[in-house]
């Protein structure tokens, strides 16, 4: 081993100024590497060293970190990137978002670790990076196309069809709070307003192609390595329950499974059991929809499942739903019919849209019409019945256009919810104003916690075990699918990690590493503005409207409960009782350089 | 004679595993770039469709190659295309595609850097893709009937095959 190889490895990342068209490599400090590992972790990292308290996610000087971890492209579903940046939806918590496919391993073998955001174009603008040459060009000819246009474009005015293309659709650039970021036509960065982000940079695209090996320490070592992750993976596609379920259907088929739990979204979370399940579930899916599966980057599973309607208005049109791209926009908004709900779903895709947050916002605007809060002329005559497709897709184009009600529901569900007044509050389902995804709180407390505690607001990509944060937080920075977390032993990634980076590392780093990454993002939202005891709360609705049907009839997710499992999660991450990291806590895992912010929230407290 | 590489394209998930498996056993890299395998993406879907060289019988990218280069050569023995690195043009600086061009199916790739023209040779009989490849797409046929010249198809024929079988129709949108 010679130069290079020597030594540990470090990051490099790309640095990218669109105001004066700057572009540099850069390398980060390696303790940052070794101490947040990758993805998720570092861009929190980064976020908190190199942004400036209380800043306009919006503004020209914030910043978005789009990184890989040290296994991406390296093991069999390691092709996931995470999206860091501070959120435009709720404008005062970090956003992350993460997304899947083959554009992280192409950045990987570009010879880039990540890329770094900042500045804002004056007119629109795609990225080029093909290995050592990148380039802004100008993409005034995309603005207006929908994601997957653009990816076909780009594709075509570069001649070379191996380019990975991450873009914003137009509700990205008319800065929909709750825009996505889409590539290989399904697949999206979805939560948080990633695409938002972009379009007020006047960024439409990022286009890669890599042709070099990966760096590696030890490449033999990583090699074996890597080959026994991939016989694993390989054997658990017949002989592991959840690795069959994800072959065989996708994730799709959990539709079926949470609503025999009782905790499904339906009509806006005020049931979690949705009766037309039959016609809807994963498994008329496979039955009728079904046409191929498609992988992210090396992995054998295959759980993405590719298909055609084949019936109904809206035959023809190629699809592919996920449990959570259609809870909310089926069941949530009570569409009785697969077709439509798939569709609708393909429709946020293509246009770059959040499925999740437009479905909860679509099923917010339709309990508000039904309860008479938005009459027919504050919906511009939209006849927003429960399960109305034609109405949906009318108020959705007005949504991404920004026009009449369109504009308000644009901004985000707790923004719309303030501004239509008259009582909207009670109905609209979020936290720290990011829409609820598929789960009622009632039917799922552990749903429900993690809804509230979650440091981009609600997701169940968060984790309700402190076990299962630990697992999805180290994947997001390795980076590798969260699902793998079932199937696969953590020792395996630490022996990756000593061959990829030449670390010395041991499974008891495990936790501390977590529990370090999870806090950091903890103390930036105390930075920015989150009053932890405030903030990590519930709708009303949570803990006084028991649900009526289904399995968990009758039930609520009682006040007294809640604060009482929030008290022993807080506790059990080294948070005192109002849920801010205790001092000497954040001293013994490292994150000494968050205390002075941390004490001044605290004396911020007593003294008001 | 060896078997050929038999492709179920309707299980493929374009996950690139074959590509990795063939550069770690023919380049000692993880350099999916440089794989005598490629996985295409194509059209809506988008439809992924791993192309590699089918060692056609008639080799017509041999017969393709300069008179007086002759870098590539056929070995009736096993089937394989074999090139002598020293003797191709694009080792030279040269931009020559005359295989490329020749090729029925457009399925030969080159080197990302040493820009020879990347021939599968199937590994001596144990491809390294074959045991990569979870969904089974990839498998080892010995059948002798299926060198068949007619299954060398550019990825766009095979894709327009595809829509039609998986999607039922020709028409998607």
């Amino acid at each position: 081993m010679t130069g290079d190889y020597m030594r540990q490895l470090s990051f490099r990342l790309l640095e990218i100024n669109l105001s004066d068209r700057t572009i540099a490599v850069i390398e980060l400090p390696s303790e940052w590497i070794r101490e947040y590992i990758g993805g998720r972790g570092l861009g929190t990292r980064m976020l908190w060293e190199r942004t400036k308290q209380e800043a306009d996610p919006l503004a020209p000087e914030a910043e978005m970190y789009i990184l890989t971890g040290p296994l991406t492209g390296v093991i069999p579903g390691g092709a996931h990137i995470c999206l860091t940046f501070k959120s435009p939806l709720t404008g005062n918590t970090i956003g992350f978002s993460v997304t899947g496919a083959q554009w992280g391993p192409e950045l990987k073998y570009a010879g880039y670790d990540g890329i770094i955001l900042k500045g804002k174009s004056l007119k629109p603008v795609y990225l080029m990076i093909k290995d050592d040459v990148v380039e802004i060009k100008d993409a005034g000819h995309l603005w207006g196309t929908t994601t997957w246009q653009t990816q076909q474009l780009i594709k075509e005015e570069l001649k070379d069809d191996h380019f990975k293309v991450l873009a914003i659709g137009p509700a990205g650039e008319n800065l929909v709070s709750f825009a996505s970021i889409g590539q290989e036509q399904f697949r999206a960065a979805a939560r948080c307003g990633s695409g938002t982000v972009w379009g007020s940079k006047g960024l439409k695209a990022v286009a890669v192609r890599g042709t070099n090996p990966v760096r590696t320490f030890d490449l033999p070592g990583v090699i074996k390595a890597r080959g026994e992750l991939e016989k694993l993976l390989l054997s658990n596609r017949t002989n592991h329950p959840r690795g069959y379920e994800l072959v065989r259907y996708g994730n799709s088929i959990s539709l079926t499974a949470h609503n025999d739990e009782g905790r499904l979204v339906t009509k806006n979370y005020q049931e979690g059991y949705f009766e037309g399940i039959n016609e809807v579930g994963g498994l008329k899916y496979d039955l009728r929809y079904y046409a191929k599966s498609r992988s992210c980057f090396g992995c054998p599973l295959g759980c993405m499942k590719l298909g055609m309607v084949r019936d109904g208005i809206f035959a023809g049109n190629i699809v592919c739903p996920d449990f959570d791209s259609t809870a909310n926009i089926g069941p949530g908004c009570n569409i009785p019919d697969l077709g439509s709900m798939v569709y609708l779903s393909r429709w946020a895709d293509e246009q770059g849209l959040d499925a999740t947050s437009l479905g909860n916002i679509t099923g917010f605007a339709m309990e508000c019409y039904e309860k008479g809060i938005l009459s027919l002329e504050d919906l511009d005559g939209i006849k927003l019945e429960w399960g109305n497709t034609a109405a949906i897709l009318e108020l959705w184009r007005k949504i991404v256009n920004r026009e009449g009600i369109g504009d308000i529901l644009a901004k985000g569900v707790k923004y719309a919810a303030q501004a239509i007044g008259n009582g909207a509050d009670k109905l609209a389902m979020h936290c720290k104003g990011v829409e609820f995804p598929g789960f009622v709180p009632q039917g799922g407390h552990k749903k429900g916690l993690q809804y509230a505690i979650s440091d981009r607001g609600p997701c169940h990509h968060y984790g309700s075990t402190i076990d299962e944060q630990n697992q999805r937080v180290w994947a997001d920075s390795l980076t590798v699918c969260s699902w793998q977390r079932r199937l696969v032993d953590p020792q395996i990634y630490m022996d990756l990690l000593k061959t990829v980076m030449g670390w010395d590392i041991e499974l008891t780093e495990w936790d501390v590493t977590a529990e370090r990454m999870l806090l950091l993002a903890r103390a930036y939202n105390i930075r920015e503005g989150i009053i932890p005891e405030k903030d990590d709360i519930l709708p009303e609705r949570v803990h006084t409207e028991p649900l009526t049907k289904g399995k968990k009839a009758g039930s609520v997710y009682p006040l007294e409960k809640f604060i009482a499992d929030r008290l022993r999660w807080y506790e059990e991450r080294g948070c005192d009782a109002t849920g801010v990291p205790k001092i000497e806590h954040l001293e013994e895992i490292g994150l000494a350089f968050t205390i002075p912010v941390i004490n001044k929230f605290t004396r911020g407290l007593t003294s008001t | 004679m060896l078997g050929r590489l038999d492709v179920r394209y309707e299980q493929c998930t374009g996950c690139r595993a074959c590509q990795m498996a063939c550069a770690i056993n023919k380049e000692n890299q993880l350099w999916p770039e440089a794989a005598r395998i490629n996985v295409k993406q194509v059209g809506l879907g988008p439809l992924d469709i791993p192309i590699s060289c089918h060692q056609c019988s008639d080799h017509p990218c041999v017969v393709a190659c300069p008179e007086k280069v002759k870098a590539l050569s056929y070995d009736p023995e096993s089937g394989i295309v074999r090139v002598n690195e020293e003797k191709c043009l694009r080792t030279q600086g040269f931009h020559c595609q005359k295989c490329f061009r020749a090729c029925p199916g457009e399925r030969i790739t080159y080197h990302p850097k040493k820009e020879i023209p990347l021939f599968c040779d199937l590994c001596d009989g144990k491809p390294a893709c074959v045991a990569a490849c979870g969904p089974q797409a990839l498998s080892y046929n010995l059948d002798p009937c299926f060198e068949s010249r007619h299954l060398n198809r550019t990825a766009l024929e095979i894709a327009r095959g595809l829509t039609v079988k998986v999607f039922g129709r020709e028409e998607i949108k």
